[in-house]
């Protein structure tokens, strides 16, 4: 029932203060907002996002044909920038393709591209970081600076904005608009609003926020569509006519969250803000005088390097998951070793020189090596382990498994190395996956595992023909331990078949579809074996199958 | 300090060996093995169980006669918590040694690596078995067999690790049979017959004839602590 704020207007409801819970409920609040360092917030739109993302692409055309952005919505294509040239001949957004084609003949679509334009935005955050270390990226096209610190470094908002308008405009060829005021989501809504040219909108006290708010159109806030025409319909058109209606009746019309966007806007509320923390990445050369053919010696080379690599993890408490040795040559292309770490490993310089000679070893050099590089993979945050205080046994865990999985995988290849898993089907083939050796607690994975290798699980989970379920109903000790990665062709008349047939006929939606008879039988050493007739004609001819043993 | 022999035994019949009661159970050579699951084959073992330390070296040519078979109850066991492996598989050993026994030494734990098995093992069917497929490590070791074992067994993630590979070289051996006595899994190597007029440092052989109407007959080539015999197990 409380207006929203001070600008007085005729609609205004005089309330007794009793029914102000917001006022009175937190009498504290104000004071404590004082008493938090104030921020300023500057906010960098792009309102040509799309087509500065796309600038060189457009620029490497030949011809240099008229531009314009084109999103597949719905059926047809439909316009979503374009250049002022073209804009200029009628062309607006929204417009299907045909219809620009028809006020601008030689135009060229080129299809948005959503990776670019993210990139674009975190190369502004990237400069942005320059300017104060507090930056937020507003998606899709915002960008925000908490600036208050800076300004007296910079000389003040408007030599600021000149410096951070040389960087973005001259440097990145970015249109950009600024806005500085103390909230976040006004700064956003003024950085929209503004007209290209204007000098950027500066509000330094949180008190006159309301008041400039007000002239601003609903457009800006980025509203649905639809509460922005339910208000249109009530006259409503600026932020100024939402801030005088009643709290209680515009959050019913209008939704709780749009409330808060207002009350976060003008200050009322404080809002955090995500921080942008850019990709880091390590790399780090060394080149070689003289040049070095001997692979042992290489792995010397590396290891000051991983050294400094570990120093670059510590420093920031994170940890890696992948790395590059690169062994550059005078000629020959450049060879790659790559180190891939089961869990994110930190600083161990131990643990990764070691992997790299194991795998340095066996390399074959083309050429001598004149210079070598150590990049990182992407920065991962190292989980937190607690450290038991008591004598633990290690081997309980399975911690060290990650280590000795990339040990073996270093000298015998990453195919060599794998776990098991059972998979709910009848195809014998079908019924178990290698999988990735887990580095979870063992004690955890037990029972995920043992639960899906209960049989009731397969009949429940895959409602298949009459005939399969027989066979799922008792797995045991009618499948083999050893299991023959191929069948081989055996000769039946050598076999005493003692069990069976169990049919098999599943997995024509896979194109690996198998109808067979299994037999548990006896070979003439006296060894059981698992055999199947295979049900279909075969091109060899062979019937009958050995598949697996019961060793 | 007249004490008598007799007294001597009485107390020490923990510690003390005697040649006379091998694998009877009675006072059995500690340190106490894992148990087989298989009661016959527990008796003719020092420790009536595999040993837990030392290379165990199995013999054999013939496949499906129940090589893997015979290890799999002393995997479950491992695989299960260490309170459940000795309520299924109560081990005939004495109560002392049994206290005696520090806490890790028993069957929780680890991995289980397949290094070099020569076909697939079959994942639905060792979950038949009773063992957890979530902690089978399987390990193609393509002619680096006994190095890929050794780092398993060196790591002290693994519980067991099984290998399929007849080492020629002596000092190959040797050096598993090293790793294997100074870590706790459980370690066996799967040999062919042909394998068994050398002489191996294994703690413990055995080979295996398949086969007949009696099935599967265990031979124990060498035991460490115990004497040759010949156990048959059935089908």
């Amino acid at each position: 029932m409380a207006p929203l704020a001070r600008p007085p207007s005729p609609h205004r409801v005089r309330v007794t203060p009793a029914f102000r819970p917001s006022a009175l409920s937190v009498p504290g609040r104000t004071s404590l907002a004082q008493s938090r360092p104030r921020e300023l917030w500057l906010a960098i739109h792009l309102p040509t996002l799309l087509f500065d993302s796309l600038r060189d692409v457009a620029l490497a055309l030949p011809g240099r044909p008229p531009v314009v952005i084109v999103d597949l919505e719905r059926n047809g294509q439909v316009v979503r920038a374009c250049e002022e040239a073209v804009h200029a001949a009628g062309v607006r957004e929204g417009m299907s393709i045909n219809a620009a084609l028809a006020l601008v003949p030689g135009l060229h679509a080129l299809a948005r591209d959503a990776r670019r334009e993210r990139q674009l935005l975190e190369a502004v955050a990237q400069r942005g970081v320059r300017f104060t270390p507090r930056v937020s990226i507003e998606q899709p096209d915002g960008v925000l600076l908490e600036v208050r610190g800076s300004l007296r470094l910079f000389g003040g908002a408007r030599q600021l904005c000149l410096r951070l308008r040389q960087e973005l405009t001259n440097a990145m060829g970015a249109t950009v608009r600024f806005a500085i005021t103390p909230s976040p989501l006004a700064s956003l809504w003024f950085a929209r609003a503004g007209p290209p040219g204007a000098r950027p909108v500066f509000v330094r006290n949180r008190d006159e926020l309301a008041s400039r708010l007000a002239l601003l159109p609903l457009d800006c806030t980025r509203w649905p569509e639809r509460s922005i025409e339910t208000l249109g319909t009530m006259g409503v058109r600026t932020v100024g006519d939402c801030l005088r209606l009643p709290r209680a009746g515009f959050a019913r019309r209008c939704g709780q969250e749009l409330l808060a966007a207002l009350d976060r806007a003008t200050g009322r509320v404080q809002e955090p803000r995500a921080a942008y923390a850019a990709r880091e990445r390590f790399a780090a050369r060394r080149d070689l005088e003289p040049e070095i053919a001997d692979t042992a010696r290489l792995g010397m080379v590396f290891e000051p390097l991983l050294e400094e690599l570990c120093q670059f993890l510590r420093e920031r408490g994170r940890g890696v998951q992948a790395i590059e040795a690169q062994l550059r040559h005078r000629d020959a292309p450049v060879t790659r070793v790559r180190l891939r770490f089961v869990q994110p490993v930190g600083a161990q310089s131990r643990h990764m020189s070691g992997l790299l000679r194991e795998r340095l070893a066996p390399l074959v050099l083309p050429q001598p090596v004149r210079n070598v590089r150590l990049l990182s993979g992407p920065l991962i945050d190292l989980q937190a382990d607690a450290i038991e205080l008591f004598a633990h046994d290690r081997r309980e865990s399975g911690e060290n498994l990650p280590q000795l999985v990339e040990r073996l995988r270093a000298r015998l290849g990453n195919g060599a190395v794998h776990g098991l898993a059972c998979v709910p089907g009848h195809r014998p083939e079908a019924a178990w996956r290698a999988v990735e050796p887990a580095a979870t607690k063992p004690r955890a994975r037990k029972q995920a595992s043992s639960r899906s290798a209960a049989p009731d699980e397969v009949s429940r989970s895959a409602p298949l023909p009459l005939r399969e379920e027989r066979a799922a109903a008792r797995p045991g000790e009618s499948r083999p331990l050893w299991l023959l990665d191929r069948p081989e062709p055996c000769d039946v008349d050598r076999l005493v078949l003692e069990e069976g047939p169990e049919c098999i006929e599943s997995g024509w939606w896979d194109g690996h579809d198998v109808a067979r008879d299994y037999y548990v039988a006896r070979n003439a050493q006296g060894a059981r074996v698992w055999v199947f007739r295979e049900r279909r004609e075969t091109t060899a001819g062979a019937r009958w199958f050995l598949h697996g043993w019961f060793a | 300090m007249s004490v008598s022999v007799d007294q001597l035994l009485q107390q020490n019949s923990a510690r003390l060996w005697r040649a006379r009661e091998t694998g009877s159970g009675a006072a059995a050579v500690a340190p106490v093995g894992l148990p087989t699951g298989y009661a016959a084959l527990d008796r003719c073992l020092p420790g009536a169980g595999w040993p837990r330390q030392g290379l165990i070296e199995i013999l054999s040519d013939q496949r499906g006669i129940g090589e893997l078979r015979l290890l799999l109850p002393a995997l479950a066991a491992l695989c299960r918590d260490e309170g459940a492996a000795d309520e299924v598989y109560p081990p005939p050993r004495p109560d002392h040694a049994r206290s005696a026994m520090p806490p890790h030494d028993r069957g929780s734990g680890g991995w289980i690596a397949w290094v070099s098995p020569p076909y697939r093992p079959y994942a639905p069917s060792l979950a038949a078995w009773g063992i957890d497929v979530g902690r089978m490590l399987v390990v193609n070791g393509a002619g680096a067999t006994e190095w890929a074992m050794d780092q398993a067994l060196r790591s002290e993630s693994c519980s067991a690790v099984l290998g399929w590979a007849n080492p020629r070289d002596p000092h190959a051996l040797r050096r598993l049979q090293l790793a294997a006595e100074a870590s706790r899994s459980l370690a066996v190597l799967y040999r062919p017959l042909q394998a068994g007029l050398t002489p191996s440092p294994a703690v413990l052989r055995l080979a295996l004839l398949g086969g007949g109407i009696e099935g599967l007959q265990v031979r124990i080539v060498k035991s460490r602590g115990g004497r040759p015999a010949t156990v048959n197990l059935g089908h």
